[in-house]
């Protein structure tokens, strides 16, 4: 029985706001696009003419203006116009397929309507061996898979639920003079070899489609009196119109066998109950428990183990964000300001100041991070030369926060450094020597010429840096290993300085939570992909990428 | 006259300060490799002491990296430790070679067929690796490590593993690579094809000559990869100190085990850093001309 | 033309070998897939005892060899070190992958067991351990009506190292004593405060009780706590007491503190090393493990007067009671991985590893505490110059420690998380700029953390 549940936990409440913060963006949405749609015809573009000779409050307030009024133009379109429109693309895929199926049974001749059974049979009966062996080669070999191995997995894999599995049994071997053990289910190995199963099945009725897709082209091909293509055109194609199949071949597959097989596998285990506490093959099996997971993190869950897991989740989530913003955009300024000040004119031994920056980027990041994590230890360097014990990294206070972006700027300057140092020498000399032949001193040349150009060919690179520290498991990890333990109870091991992801480190090699890993893993990438997506792909970069070549 | 002569002495000031600055930057950033350095050598016992240079000077650290010994608190003698650094070393050395070639084609072969070629699926694919790559690395880890177990690759073929794991999703780090592929002019492409040759041979003949700096940026990149993972390489080496590779045995190093049972843990620390550190920076430094031109050229357009 | 069938040839090989292993392997299942040569049984144990470990297992094949005139020992024992504390994680991960035969701490055993690590010892053996080992080192390898561990060490726990000539100890020294006779030589006293196998050991002292039940296959059912209860003649509960003494201590480490005089460091082995090479060493709260070090050191060219004794009591500031302090007293076993491919000759080499000689060469190598009685109470040991340590390990156990039972990661976690929080305890409640809402309530947190420790 467990003791007085609190009446309303923080995972609740950070539920509460979330749902009633987007309740709110809606109606400011929604309000904004209905005072857009009706003074949209008042709101006029001004000219450049007019935008030269406005004073610095009126550009303001222009600029203001016409950011309030493409907010609900940008909404609507995305409600409106690209939701619509991906919905109805996916509908329309789907509808293809079925679509070619049935055309291919319908109007197929007989040899097109083997190939549904027999795969390859119409390039066989249309004299073309090679393809035709191919497709049947795979079929053959999906089915000998199937027989011999995959089809008592995927029926164990679906009905892996509590009481249906057994695990190990202790008996007395007279032989050995020992207790010997029979093992019987694997739960995990279960959910390894489904998963696997389960993606050469859908590889496999990939490859099925296109066999149908193909047999029906070939017999139209062949209907229209028209070259089928025969083996060695084949090739000839695949290093040129099809160049890109043969480049990616190896390249996806192996991006489908390390890549998106663990993650599919990780999302299946986000349905489990697989912890410390129901490991694989003794007797506490882990089985299917649905999206019960999901509601004990929202629910501030009494997860395993009196762990709130919804507040932790929380807080986590606040530093992971203020960590990437700060570590991002000090190392952006900082590091385009010295690449700056190395650049200008009137210093010399430019090479040297980059040599010795950019001998940082040469030693390998995990050793610089040791390396820092020991000088600033209890015992280390800093410390014992002061007498003193500074917990640096390990205070309850702000103070490893803030050591851990130092030590951030002081890794990831270099970087910075170089990419601008680069860009600042393709920037050509000559806007510099007209702004000055008009009269602009340094600093406004800097904010006008400079910092425009570099902020738009480095914006695509800053918002990759964003989202790789949102995920920078190194730095942190290294430094302080998740920092000092929060001091609340139930805070199930995370610490001060913990990201969400090296809180994640801990649950799956320290604490053997992989269920509720693959849960949290499951949310921080959602919100991690949906905020790339949009940036990304809406990035002028993106925008502009036929342009520039 | 007096304008100009004041304009000049503000600009010599402000140069002078510009030298301060970069001069206290310079030793910020060099000061904790000195550090190394100096320690690498230190012949004291002990963590940490209170002074910069050492007093007593010595090889012994390195040595004993190499001899498997060290120097136990109990009774200040030399006896023997786990770090066998040049089975490590070697193993490291030997991934990140081979990973170096086959990741240096995928990503070469992957950006040039999403920069250049046209087809389908290429927007997707390209937002598919974003979304990918957005996943915790180190959960997929558990699955991976069944999955080399199922081929046999673990323990004993751990250095197999660790290759084949390395190069499998290296495919999504074509980012750079694909930015400098599309700042070479398409008008030299479509001269080759009016020339007759077919995609392949534009590929091979016509853009990788000139592409030299991302060649070399994506080689040092690839490279210097290996060197730095440990938390697969624990994994898959499964506690046995034979297939740790070089950053497993160095942060094994300074575990508060190792440093409370020998008492030059730290130093010797601090020379495997400087020893793997050796051949990276003397790459970069070779390479280093390539390897800007190849990030600001990749970046430009994203 | 090359170029192309290079690229050819290489994916090809690629796709073949991919397929080809996958084939192969997979109708073999999870087990067949090791890696590692049939014949070939792994010992794990910890980093520093390699050199040890290997010297008896040679020990045995020769036995074997002896035993079996003109034939060769048939298998390969492989050494790696997993160390310890790492057992438990390993074999979560996964347990075919593991050491045939692994040392680990008592408080791992159920974890190991639910993880599918132990493998149940033979009537023989369990009619050996149960003569020949000390009584509550057996009771600990007990689930459910069998034995799954072999006793190998009984002192697994801390109690007070201290120098002689800085500190002495008699009936009525209080911890405060202690600290003030090192601060009066200008020594260290070092504790691992922050640690959550220390941390709880005043809260425990003044008399709570803690408890972890599971079931046996080591799945965990429940624990239950008395850290919120009030002991007798006191107004305030164990937590509190225990929590303020630990406050007090955390204070006078607090380097930023008035007063700071370098005397309590909140350190662990780490410290302790450093403090006997400076020789700042006065007394610490440590194990067993560092009785040699302690014992080999020297202050000003002569050799330091190590000595041991159980824990003192201490004296609380809330209440003005004098409670005892006491300490957990674990013990180390080795383990059999019922996966292992050899499991009756690693069931003999785990005997073997605890047998009566081995636990007095473990002693004397690495004066660790045996289980084994025989050799416990024999001369080499009782007169040993590491006696000390071990005497004192006895002491403690007498006079009051806790046996070291497996209880859940939260735990751990929950203690640790408290430690954290009475670090700056004392500053916080005294300092009189901090707001009244964020003053620190010592009988809260100590609710909470008895709440958090409660599970059915």
């Amino acid at each position: 029985m467990k003791d007085i549940p609190p009446i309303i936990t923080g995972g609740q409440i950070a539920l509460i706001v979330f749902l009633s913060v987007i309740a709110l963006a809606l109606a400011v949405v929604a309000l904004l696009l209905f005072v857009g749609l009706v003074r949209r015809r008042s709101f006029r573009e001004a000219t450049e003419l007019e935008i030269l000779t406005m004073g610095p409050l009126q550009k303001f307030g222009y600029r203001a203006k016409r950011f309030l009024f493409r907010v609900p133009d940008g909404a609507y379109t995305l409600v409106a116009v690209h939701i619509p429109a991906l919905a109805k693309r996916a509908w329309k895929g789907i509808c293809g397929i079925f679509t070619t199926l049935k055309d291919a049974l319908v109007h197929g001749d007989w040899k097109t309507r083997c190939s549904f059974a027999v795969m390859g049979f119409s390039y066989f009966a249309r004299k073309r061996f090679a393809r035709g062996l191919l497709f049947f080669a795979l079929e053959v070999f999906y089915i000998l898979y199937m027989v011999l191995f995959g089809g008592n997995q995927l029926f164990r894999f679906f009905t892996m639920t509590e009481g249906n599995v057994v695990g190990r049994e202790e008996f007395w071997n007279e032989d050995i003079g020992n207790w010997d053990y029979r093992y019987h289910d694997n739960s995990l190995l279960i959910l390894i070899y489904g998963t696997l199963t389960l993606i050469f099945t859908v590889a496999f009725l990939y490859g099925w489609y296109k066999n149908i897709k193909a047999a029906y082209y070939a017999q139209e091909l062949e209907e229209a009196r028209r070259h089928i293509p025969t083996a060695k055109e084949d090739i000839h194609n695949l290093v040129d119109a099809q160049y890109h199949k043969t480049l990616l071949a190896v390249p996806l597959a192996g991006l489908m066998v390390f890549t998106i097989f663990p993650i599919i596998f990780m999302i299946f285990l986000a349905f489990t109950n697989y912890d410390a506490m129901h490991t694989p093959d003794v007797s506490n099996l882990f089985t299917w428990v649905g999206a019960q997971n999901f509601f004990t993190i929202f629910t501030g869950g009494i997860g395993s183990g009196n762990t709130q897991f919804g507040r932790v989740f929380g807080t986590l989530l606040l530093w992971t964000v203020v960590w990437a913003v700060f570590a991002t955009f000090t190392n952006y300024i900082l590091g385009m300001l010295v690449a700056i000040i190395i650049n200008k004119k009137g210093i010399r031994l430019k090479k040297l100041w980059r040599t010795v920056l950019v001998m940082t980027i040469a030693v390998p990041q995990f050793v610089s991070l040791l390396l820092m994590s020991q000088m600033f230890g209890d015992n280390g360097f800093i410390n014992t030369v002061f007498g003193t014990r500074i917990g640096f990294l390990t205070d309850h206070s702000l103070l490893p926060k803030v050591m851990v972006i130092l030590i951030n700027i002081w890794v990831g300057i270099p970087h910075t450094m170089l990419m601008v140092s680069g860009i600042l020498m393709n920037i050509p000399a000559d806007l510099y020597e007209s702004a000055k032949i008009d009269g602009a001193g340094p600093v406004k040349q800097y904010m006008k010429i400079t910092l425009p150009y570099i902020l738009h060919v480095t914006t695509p690179s800053l918002i990759t840096t964003f989202i790789g520290n949102l995920n920078n498991f190194g730095v942190i990890y290294l430094l302080t290993g998740g920092g000092p333990l929060m001091q609340e109870a139930g805070s199930g091991g995370a610490g001060e300085t913990d990201l969400l992801i090296t809180w994640l480190y801990k649950l799956v090699f320290s604490y053997n939570e992989y269920a509720m890993a693959s849960v949290v893993s499951i949310l921080m990438f959602i919100l991690t992909a949906v905020v790339s997506l949009i940036a990304y792909n809406r990035s002028k970069a993106v925008k502009n990428e036929e342009d520039f070549m | 006259m007096k304008r100009l002569r004041s304009k000049k002495a503000v600009e010599r000031g402000t140069n002078a300060a510009i030298y301060v600055i970069l001069t206290v930057i310079s030793i910020i950033w060099l000061f904790p490799f000195v550090y190394l350095l100096m320690q690498s050598f230190r012949g004291e016992p002990g963590q940490a002491t209170a002074y910069f240079f050492p007093k007593q000077w010595t090889f012994d650290n390195y040595i004993h990296l190499f001899t498997g010994e060290g120097i136990s608190y109990k009774d200040g003698l030399v006896k023997a430790t786990e770090v066998k650094f040049p089975l490590w070393y070697g193993r490291t050395l030997l991934i990140a070679l081979v990973v170096t070639v086959i990741q240096t084609l995928i990503v070469l072969v992957t950006s040039y067929a999403l920069s250049r070629l046209r087809f389908k699926m290429r927007k997707p694919l390209m937002n598919l690796m974003l979304i990918l790559g957005m996943f915790p690395g180190f959960m997929s880890m558990t699955a991976l490590y069944f999955l080399l177990k199922l081929l046999g690759l673990t323990q004993d073929m751990s250095t197999v593993g660790l290759i084949l794991v390395y190069v499998g999703s290296s495919c999504m780090g074509y980012y750079i690579c694909k930015g400098f592929f599309d700042t070479i002019p398409k008008s030299l492409d479509e001269a080759a094809r009016i020339d007759g040759a077919n995609r392949q041979q534009v590929f091979f003949k016509v853009i990788l000559p000139l592409s030299k700096p991302i060649i070399i940026y994506t080689i040092l990149n690839a490279f210097m990869a290996p060197w730095g993972d440990y938390m697969f390489a624990s994994l898959i080496a499964f506690g046995n100190s034979n297939y740790w590779n070089v950053a497993v045995g160095m942060r094994e190093m300074i575990q508060p085990a190792a440093l409370s049972t020998y008492a030059d843990s730290f130093q010797r620390f601090c020379a495997a850093a400087v020893i793997v550190s050796i051949p990276i920076t003397v790459l970069f430094f070779l390479l280093q001309r390539y390897y800007v031109e190849g990030i600001t050229g990749g970046s430009v357009k994203g | 033309m090359k170029q192309r069938w290079i690229t050819f040839t290489l994916a090809g090989a690629i796709a073949l070998t991919a397929i080809g292993g996958l084939a192969a392997c997979a109708p073999e299942g999870g087990g067949g897939g090791g890696g590692v040569d049939a014949n070939t049984i792994q010992i794990w144990g910890p980093g520093h005892e390699t050199s040890f470990i290997e010297s008896r297992l040679n020990a045995y094949v020769q036995a074997w060899e002896a035993e079996h005139p003109g034939e060769k020992y048939p298998y390969k024992l492989v050494q790696a070190n997993a160390g310890e504390d790492d057992a438990e994680n390993k074999f979560n991960v996964d347990a075919t992958a593991c050491g045939d035969v692994y040392h680990f701490a008592s408080n791992q055993l159920m974890s190991l067991m639910e993880a599918g690590g132990l493998a149940r010892i033979s009537p023989d053996m369990e009619t050996r351990i149960k003569t020949e080992d000390m009584e509550a080192v057996v009771e600990a390898c007990k689930i459910g009506d069998g034995y799954y561990a072999y006793p190998y060490t009984s002192d697994n726990g801390y109690c007070l190292f201290y120098d002689s000539d800085v500190v002495t100890i008699t009936e009525e020294t209080t911890v405060m004593d202690v600290i003030e006779q090192c601060k009066a030589a200008k020594k260290q006293f070092i504790m691992p405060m922050k640690d959550a196998y220390y941390a709880a050991s005043f809260i425990y002292g003044a008399g709570a009780t803690y408890q972890a039940t599971y079931n046996n296959s080591g799945k965990f059912l429940s624990s239950k706590n008395t850290f919120a209860e009030k002991p007798a003649g006191s107004e305030y509960s164990y937590g509190e007491l225990g929590g303020k003494m630990l406050a007090d201590l955390f204070e006078l480490s607090n380097s930023s503190a008035k007063g700071y005089t370098a005397t309590v460091i909140a350190g662990g082995n780490t410290e302790v090393e450093t403090a006997l090479n400076t020789e700042k060493f006065g007394a610490a709260v440590t194990g067993s493990w560092e009785a040699a070090s302690i014992a080999y050191a020297t202050v000003n060219g002569e050799p330091l007067k190590a000595a041991a004794c159980a824990l003192p009591d201490w004296v609380s500031t809330l209440d003005g009671n004098t409670y005892h302090w006491r300490a957990f007293m674990g013990y180390k076993m080795i383990g059999v991985n019922p996966h292992s491919s050899h499991l009756a000759e690693a069931h003999r080499i785990a005997a073997f590893l605890t047998s009566e000689e081995s636990q007095l060469a473990h002693f004397n190598e690495w004066y660790v505490g045996p289980s084994n009685k025989k050799v416990a109470e024999s001369d080499e040991v009782l007169n040993s110059e590491y006696s000390f340590s071990f005497k004192a390990m006895n002491e403690q156990r007498e006079k009051c420690s806790l046996p070291q039972k497996p209880c859940p990661q939260d735990y751990w976690n929950n203690v640790g998380s408290f430690a954290e929080w009475l670090m700056d305890y004392n500053a916080n409640i005294s300092d009189p700029k901090t707001p009244a809402a964020d003053k620190k309530d010592l009988k809260t947190r100590v609710e909470q953390l008895a709440k958090a420790l409660t599970q059915n």
